[in-house]
């Protein structure tokens, strides 16, 4: 069975185990962009905005921003949520990930 | 250090849908050996400078590829380090030569880009990011325009700041024959094209590109046998950053950058105003303000305005980008860094054409792997440059 | 036969309800098949549905509400002892949802589990379960989420109404956390296939007018009257009473052949502004009830799954309720917060385009 190296169930279930951590949590924006042309695998989201939000604790992760009607600045605050992230086929195992909502 | 460059050659760079990987190649290592005037069986090791053709063509091994190119057994080493792969394999060439090893060698860079799909290829570049960069889709475009919105921010810089890069880097690849795109760009053109990831557009972002460049470098013993009065590399530094762009303190300028620059100017005995033109890395509009900022050309914050008074043009204060940089001339990721000190050599050579500058003495190339992860500097004087401190001398 | 059995351990500890932003209505669906939306608006006491987004699910869904109900249940996670998802849009025909979410929640390892279908009732069903769990003194907290993103084939008529959102509930046989008793439970079904979907299909196929009738007024209205009978209570004893609604009619309807009135209904018809989130629908109901509710007041609760089936529940809340519903904001509050979508940018958030 080949496996797309993006959508590795290993790699997947490796990952997913400290999102936990994360969920929950708030922060607030450093820098944003809105994406337009985005890579394989993202492709069909397209448009969406992602960006560097750095937590309460000075931790700083990079992720999507997702659709919430309101517009992303620098500074907004921030929560951690889960959604899909990786596009995958009818045969791929799905892939979740942190992305951001703007309070 | 003196490492001279006895020969030079780039080839077209562009679309180039019927030249395979091992063409480009091909044609750019011998093109360099004819340029120097030397035989193969001279060429005492090689660097190949490539990023991503294991992902792109499925070839990995190319150091291999090169020796079956070149009908030869010496060892050839592929060198990655992203789209600093080929600055960092002219690295690895003069440290070998430096050791007393090696008195020659033939540095090659050269990527083949456009056999995949645009958005396949993304998925290649953003093998110089981060895992979590990657997958929270962030594009290449994307990681700059985060630093470009930063910089705007904070110096007051626009968008329109940025297309005087572009619209300036066509003006010069226009004048030359090699240059993906030779042909000149407006203000309004640069304005007018779409959005790719806020602040940064189309014509604000370099191309994908198929290209190859190759340098023929020699010790100082064996260009003195050869009575070679060519340009010398008396400075050749490299400097790392963090992957992420999530863990560096600033985001309006490469750290490693600045590093590597430092070094290579005390390397060198000159300092950044002693600089007389620069190819630097203008992987976007962004990164060639930042450029000259890092290396000291202008102060922080200030880069931009330098370009708006038209002091980084041909005939300004210092030419930046004569090729027509990234923009302009292309960028085949591998064959970047080589080219950059191809199209110095051509300047000091005199060969330069329509593009020709004539402060040519003393020149510096700036080539930037990823968002700033591995930066690499090397200064070159042509044989009529006198400015020479005694710690180059010594060095 | 199941016996009749006063609970004496199970309450709500915690609830939550999660329903995405996006609106498109049922007059926009209709435009599309150049129909008159208004008239069906009508007929279906629909207004709009709620959609979530390209990037939700089931699982994503589950994870907001489950968030509400643990942070007002405010328990560790790894207390939960049973963790059940009812819905009928896993995102796998294979592999459980429950343990995603579990990990995603900070669960450890220990508990019960297994991913629930039974068309819309498979939720309330999960509840019954965790009743029995809890009664046995096996687990001290459970876990149960409806959660659907629920498809509906273009062009059909369920294409109006089928919504998603996500209800969470954390029951507890701590009576000190309890925001209300869950006194009796109680569930008919039978074997009636007024609508299914077909492994490996991708939308529900549903027999029209035999959906009424002998299948969700049969099992709803019949259910609840024996309900009534073995708790031998009457409707005008309870405060508030939630049906499932897969319209407006079908529960103003049910409601009223049992005694109940428009006024106990008020607050379990949100089907007009949200549309039929499947598994998830008497869930978001049961919340807004319980965000309206005053203490000592009583909740008659008839869930419906086709196939099929009704689950009966009667919870009476507590004197803890106002201080244990610790949330942030009311569901009526976070339903304020709406976009409406054209039928395209529909089709592409379900994945259909």
């Amino acid at each position: 069975m080949m496996m797309n190296k993006n959508i590795s169930p290993i790699k997947i279930w490796r990952e997913a185990k400290n999102q936990h951590k994360y969920l929950g949590k708030t922060g607030n924006i450093v820098s944003f962009t809105q994406i337009n042309a985005g890579p394989a695998g993202f492709e069909k989201q397209a448009p969406y905005w992602a960006g560097i939000m750095e937590l309460q604790n000075g931790e700083r992760i990079v992720g999507q921003i997702i659709n919430s009607g309101k517009k992303p600045a620098v500074k907004s605050k921030v929560i951690a949520i889960l959604r899909r992230t990786r596009e995958s086929n009818k045969k791929e195992i799905v892939q979740y990930g942190i992305k951001w909502r703007i309070l | 250090m003196k490492i001279t460059i006895l020969g030079a050659y780039q080839t077209k760079f562009g679309e180039l849908w019927d030249k395979s990987l091992k063409d480009l190649s091909s044609e750019a290592a011998f093109g360099a050996v004819e340029d120097a005037g030397v035989l193969f069986k001279d060429i005492q090791t090689a660097y190949f400078g490539n990023k991503m053709s294991p992902q792109i063509t499925g070839q990995n091994h190319v150091g291999s590829l090169l020796a079956e190119i070149l009908g030869t057994d010496i060892p050839i080493t592929r060198i990655e380090a992203a789209c600093a792969s080929g600055g960092s394999a002219v690295r690895q060439a003069c440290m070998a030569i430096e050791s007393g090893q090696y008195e020659t060698a033939l540095v090659l860079g050269a990527e083949k880009m456009t056999d995949l799909a645009i958005s396949e290829i993304s998925v290649g570049l953003m093998g110089a990011a981060s895992e979590q960069e990657r997958e929270s889709g962030l594009s290449f475009v994307g990681l700059y325009a985060l630093m470009a919105r930063k910089y705007f921010d904070k110096y007051g810089a626009g968008e329109k700041d940025l297309a005087a890069i572009a619209v300036k880097n066509h003006f010069h690849g226009s004048l030359n024959p090699k240059a993906q795109f030779p042909f000149v760009l407006t203000i309004d053109q640069v304005m007018a094209s779409s959005m790719v990831a806020d602040p940064l557009k189309l014509l604000d972002c370099s191309p994908i590109t198929d290209g190859a460049a190759g340098l023929v470098l020699a010790s100082e013993k064996y260009a003195k046998k050869l009575g070679s009065k060519k340009p010398v590399i008396i400075a050749s530094k490299q400097a790392s950053d963090t992957l992420s762009l999530s863990k560096r303190k600033d985001l309006t300028s490469l750290a490693g950058a600045e590093k590597a620059a430092g070094e290579a100017y005390r390397q060198a005995g000159v300092e950044a105003k002693d600089i007389e033109f620069a190819e630097v890395h203008d992987c976007f509009t962004i990164a060639e303000a930042m450029a000259l900022e890092d290396l000291g050309f202008c102060k922080k914050g200030e880069g931009y305005i330098a370009v708006g008074k038209g002091k980084t043009r041909l005939g300004g204060e210092r030419a930046i980008n004569l090729s027509g940089g990234l923009k302009a001339c292309g960028h085949p990721v591998g064959a970047t860094g080589v080219k950059q000190l191809v199209e110095v050599y051509s300047q000091m050579m005199g060969r330069a054409g329509k593009r020709q500058t004539k402060k040519n003495k003393l020149a510096l190339t700036h080539n930037i792997g990823g968002t700033g992860g591995t930066a690499v500097v090397h200064i070159v004087r042509s044989a009529k440059c006198k400015a020479q401190s005694e710690k180059s001398k010594k060095e | 036969m199941i016996n009749t059995k006063k609970l004496s351990s199970v309450g709500i500890a915690g609830y939550g309800a999660y329903v995405p932003r996006f609106r498109i209505s049922v007059d926009e669906i209709a435009r599309v098949y150049e129909k008159d939306g208004k008239l069906i608006s009508r007929s279906l006491g629909v207004k709009q549905k709620a959609v979530a987004d390209i990037d939700e699910d089931c699982l994503t869904m589950a994870v907001e509400a489950s968030k509400q109900a643990l942070e007002m249940a405010g328990i560790r996670p790894d207390k939960i002892g049973a963790c059940f998802v009812g819905s009928e849009s896993f995102a796998y025909a294979v592999k459980p949802t429950t343990v995603s979410l579990a990990q995603a929640l900070g669960m450890d390892n220990a508990y019960f589990t297994v991913d629930l279908q039974f068309a819309c009732k498979a939720a309330t069903a999960g509840i019954q379960i965790i009743a029995g769990l809890l009664e046995a003194g096996l687990i001290d907290y459970g876990l149960v989420v409806g959660s659907d993103k629920a498809q509906a084939c273009p062009g059909d008529v369920l294409e109006y109404t089928a919504g998603s959102a996500a209800g969470a509930i954390i029951l507890s046989r701590k009576k000190s956390l309890w925001l209300a008793k869950l006194n009796y439970i109680d569930s008919f079904n039978s074997d009636t296939p007024d609508f299914w979907r077909r492994e490996g299909q991708s939308f529900p196929q549903h027999a029209g007018r035999f959906t009424g009738e002998p299948a969700y007024f049969e099992h709803v209205v019949k259910s609840s009257k024996n309900f009534l009978e073995k708790i031998s209570k009457k409707a005008e004893g309870f405060d508030y009473a939630v049906f499932h609604s897969p319209n407006k009619k079908f529960p103003l309807k049910a409601g009223g052949m049992l005694g109940f009135g428009k006024q106990q209904m008020k607050y379990s018809l949100l089907v007009e502004e949200i549309g039929n989130p499947y598994s998830a629908s008497v869930l978001i109901s049961l919340a807004n009830v319980l965000d309206k509710a005053r203490k000592n007041e009583n909740i008659f609760l008839t869930s419906y799954g086709s196939g099929a089936g009704s689950d009966n529940f009667w919870f009476k809340t507590t004197n803890g309720l106002l201080s244990g519903r610790r949330k942030k904001k009311k569901l009526e509050e976070m339903l304020k917060d709406i976009k409406e979508i054209c039928y395209p940018e529909y089709l592409r958030k379900m994945g259909e385009i």
